[in-house]
């Protein structure tokens, strides 16, 4: 009996050759027959995309062992194939989502504050709880302005050291599973 | 008769007010920062506060000590709110996964709070 977890994505260059221990995780009554299963082949496409691999596959190629096969949990893996030039202008392209998010949030969050009338807020909580009418604007802008940084950091988990998984993470999950699901061939 | 027609208007407001929190996640995701607090709590928190900014033509002479540590936490609930809103909108794992940075993602956090924070400042000390 061979035991076979797939696992959840994998990413490879083109003409990489993967073997089955790359795509599952397999167990076996035998260790010796699993350790053999784990070094199947499997056939990739190496021309760049989303690639499906059915469980149907997996255990085709496994067939030919003659093993009985219990399969665990999901039931496809996607291969995704990347091209190497798509490495070398990683910093460039970092650079310039970093540039794009930090003078777009800039933009944004003093966009929101004139479409919410926050300086007229901030003057009624001002008055409401220290009961001073006029005030120098920094003392009611820095201390705003570091809540803000604040915020923003601790709800995508960079500050505080028992961490938590950053909603960014999750989404980007999301949205890989939901584009896989659409995008993904089968060879 | 003005009294309670001022506390239905009020029930309205705050009607509309508390579901936007909920939406957003906002409470769970502070409980889940601090490890800590409850539900409850939070709607407890929300509601005394939503209640004392209503209270706004009255004055109380807190100090100005308490304004810039309530400014603080105002501040950092603004900068959440921001946050869980562009969350909603899903556009920056998109633009990371589509310029094949994903292993950056870190850094997008790391931006939007210097620009936040920056911009945060610039708006409520130049306007």
């Amino acid at each position: 009996m061979l035991y076979v977890q797939l696992k959840e994505r994998l990413f490879i260059f083109p003409g990489q050759k993967i073997v089955l221990q790359d795509v599952a995780d397999v167990l076996g009554d035998d260790p010796s027959k699993a350790h053999a299963a784990l070094q199947t082949e499997m056939d990739v496409q190496s021309s760049e995309g989303v690639w499906r691999i059915p469980a149907a596959a997996i255990v085709e190629a496994l067939l030919p062992m003659g093993e009985e096969i219990s399969l665990l949990g999901a039931d496809e893996v996607f291969i995704h194939v990347t091209g190497d030039k798509k490495y070398k202008l990683h910093k460039v392209r970092a650079v310039l989502a970093f540039l794009i998010l930090f003078f777009g949030s800039m933009l944004a969050i003093s966009w929101f504050h004139s479409d919410v009338g926050m300086e007229d807020a901030q003057r009624t909580f001002v008055r409401l709880v220290s009961g001073r009418e006029t005030v120098h604007p920094a003392l009611i802008a820095i201390p705003y302005a570091l809540g803000v940084a604040a915020g923003v950091g601790g709800y995508y988990a960079l500050i505080g050291k028992r961490k938590t998984v950053s909603p960014l993470d999750i989404k980007l999950n999301e949205y890989r599973t939901k584009a896989e699901k659409t995008a993904g061939k089968v060879p | 008769m003005i009294a309670v027609m001022g506390a239905f208007l009020g029930m309205v407001a705050g009607v509309c007010a508390a579901p936007v929190w909920i939406m957003l996640s906002l409470p769970m995701r502070i409980t889940d920062i601090v490890h800590g607090g409850s539900m409850k709590m939070c709607a407890l928190a929300l509601t005394a506060g939503a209640a004392f900014a209503g209270m706004a033509p009255i004055h109380f002479h807190g100090g100005m000590a308490l304004a810039v540590i309530g400014l603080l936490f105002a501040g950092i609930f603004v900068g959440m709110l921001a946050s869980a809103l562009t969350e909603a909108l899903e556009v920056i794992p998109v633009l990371y996964e589509r310029l094949q940075i994903a292993s950056d993602l870190r850094y997008a956090a790391v931006a939007l709070m210097l620009g936040k924070g920056i911009g945060a400042l610039c708006a409520s000390l130049l306007i």
